[in-house]
């Protein structure tokens, strides 16, 4: 084998024993109904677990719940990240600092910027409690105990860590963005909003298309906050198909239920990424 | 292109934009910091004063923010009386023990994969960027269900190991894009001087990719650090890390605020650093080398 072979053994060998090898049980479990307890054995059940989710109401409207935080999120992060992004990119002084500033919430653990709210949250004593109260928005009752505000702040959470990495993904972007090109449509006499439609844009497809699929990828992926917060209440109204994972798996310890969960939840991520990705490829986009 | 060429094609300004443009920002950075800031503060007050929020519409009162005195008290109740000292232990073992592993294994991976040429080479690249696709919920079952027969539930090493999944495919994609920027004839030089595939791995190559070398190194160290699902279903009771820690001061009794506080900022802060400190190469990690800034 080349010398080349040789470097790759030892990460392709622990990357099969700790990636494939689970993925391969976690196909075989979703088959079975998996002992509790230690001295018990599994049984094989065909495609029940599978039957079976279709069947929990809870799992169908986990999606409809998850399908509501993920679009309003993103739909947010990416309106104000794209803003950001055009207002840093135009900035003269200390843009830098400004964005070092921007960046430090995708850097805290979800489950501390969870607290963090959780605390600017509370009916008693937090602050943004307090404001909300004091502006009138809200008359009475709690945030995280009423089903539509309990959504609303998980959103916020959710725009609060993460419309930084939208900004900082769309001004590398708009960073690349030929200046020569800008320049010509200047010199044609194209308005702003023209040459930011018909120049920045189309330069920046790539970039937006990435941004908002990794965005996609890592929404789907963090249930931390939402563990932090609500714990899926209340009444369920938080409780998405991610979290509900949790709950099936180590709560009711259902394992095989949860393999089959995971795994369509697997998929579907799957197939919505590779979605965007052609997607991107047909328009022409280039890494 | 000098920044002033730059300035004259992008910005015609006027007076309203730039007011407009500075406002947002600043509303922006008050929005960010607000939260962080609030919770600093109220990890250094006493109860009473933490929960001082003034009567509704009472604007004035939001100085009470800044009314406190001084005390440590609840960094005394979170290392004393709750033992929080382990946990922090727990948290840098296994996130840098994982880390190393995953940055050796994966340097030697990543030039293996970028100079070599493989069959299936991109089934191999999908495999590894379809790791970063998988909910972390979603690796658990199968891991503990493998973990609870091996024995490695709530251990150290099975906390390593849970971390190694998504550490190792991370920082292989990540090195690979690195090595993958060093023109080869510089390594073709070398060996024409006599030098061995080894020799130019180790004095060319992996210099030149030492920035992202260190770069995933930091990135792997912080999602270990903040992971909070695999150190609390794989970690458990003997292995339990700072997030870990902080849920379990929320009990059904009580919420002892003080101390989730305080245990909070320990969990933020490091990782803030850290995260500034390899700020260049944060947006090219996240999105797994596809956005460079």
């Amino acid at each position: 084998m080349s010398f080349y072979g040789w470097m790759v053994i030892p990460a392709a060998f622990l990357l099969v024993l700790i990636t494939v090898y689970p993925f391969f049980w976690m196909i075989v479990m979703s088959l079975l109904k998996v002992a509790t307890k230690p001295g018990m054995k599994s049984e094989f059940v065909g495609l029940a677990n599978y039957a079976g989710l279709v069947k929990d109401s809870l799992w169908v409207k986990g999606w409809v719940i998850q399908a509501k935080y993920v679009g309003i999120s993103m739909s947010i992060e990416f309106i104000l990240g794209f803003a950001i992004a055009l207002f840093l990119n135009n900035l003269k002084k200390g843009a830098n600092l400004v964005t070092t500033i921007v960046l430090i919430p995708m850097m805290l653990a979800p489950v501390a910027v969870g607290f963090l709210y959780l605390y600017l949250f509370n009916s008693s004593f937090g602050w943004y409690y307090w404001f909300i109260r004091s502006i009138g928005i809200l008359q009475k009752g709690s945030i995280l105990g009423d089903m539509s505000w309990a959504m609303a702040a998980i959103i916020i959470v959710d725009v609060w860590e993460w419309t930084p990495f939208m900004a900082l993904v769309f001004l590398a972007g708009l960073k690349k963005v030929p200046l020569d090109q800008l320049e010509a449509a200047k010199c044609d006499g194209a308005p702003p909003v023209r040459r930011f439609l018909d120049v920045t844009l189309p330069n920046m497809t790539s970039v937006i298309v990435i941004g908002v699929l990794i965005r996609f990828i890592d929404i789907m992926r963090y249930i931390d906050n939402i563990f932090v917060m609500t714990t899926g209440g209340p009444a369920g109204a938080t409780k998405t198909v991610s979290y509900y994972l949790f709950d099936v798996a180590f709560r009711f310890f259902e394992l095989g239920r949860g393999a089959a969960h995971g795994f369509v939840l697997l998929l579907v991520i799957m197939f919505i990424a590779m979605f965007f990705v052609n997607s991107m490829q047909k328009k022409g986009g280039q890494r | 292109m000098p920044q002033n060429v730059r300035e004259t094609i992008l910005k015609k300004r006027t007076a309203v934009g730039t007011i407009f443009m500075v406002i947002v920002l600043a509303v922006w950075i008050v929005w960010t910091v607000t939260p962080l800031l609030i919770t600093a503060l109220s990890c250094v007050k006493i109860t009473r004063e933490a929960f001082a929020t003034p009567e509704y519409g009472d604007w004035k009162g939001v100085l009470n923010i800044f009314r406190f005195q001084p005390t440590l008290e609840h960094f005394k109740t979170l290392f004393k009386v709750e033992g929080f000292g382990p946990y922090i232990w727990h948290g840098l073992v296994a996130a840098f023990s994982s880390s190393a592993i995953a940055v050796i294994m994966g340097t030697l991976g990543a030039y293996g994969l970028s100079r070599g040429r493989f069959r299936m080479e991109s089934n191999i690249s999908f495999w590894i960027i379809s790791t970063r696709m998988a909910p972390a919920v979603v690796v658990i079952v199968p891991l503990y269900f493998i973990f609870r027969r091996l024995g490695l539930l709530s251990t150290i090493p099975g906390l390593i190991v849970a971390y190694t999944t998504f550490n190792l495919p991370f920082a292989l994609w990540l090195i690979k894009g690195f090595f993958d920027d060093i023109p080869v004839e510089i390594e073709e030089a070398a060996f024409v001087d006599g030098d061995t595939h080894w020799d130019v791995f180790r004095k060319i190559a992996a210099p030149l990719a030492a920035p992202g070398i260190v770069a995933a190194f930091v990135l792997c160290v912080l999602f270990s650090w903040n992971d909070f699902l695999f150190a609390a279903v794989i970690g458990g009771h003997a292995a339990k890390t700072v997030p870990v820690g902080i849920t379990e001061l929320r009990t059904t009794v009580e919420v002892l605020w003080g101390p989730i506080n305080s245990a909070t900022m320990i969990l933020v802060f490091p990782m803030i650093f850290l995260g500034i400190l390899i700020r260049k190469y944060l947006i090219q990690g996240l999105t797994m080398g596809a956005v460079r800034e």
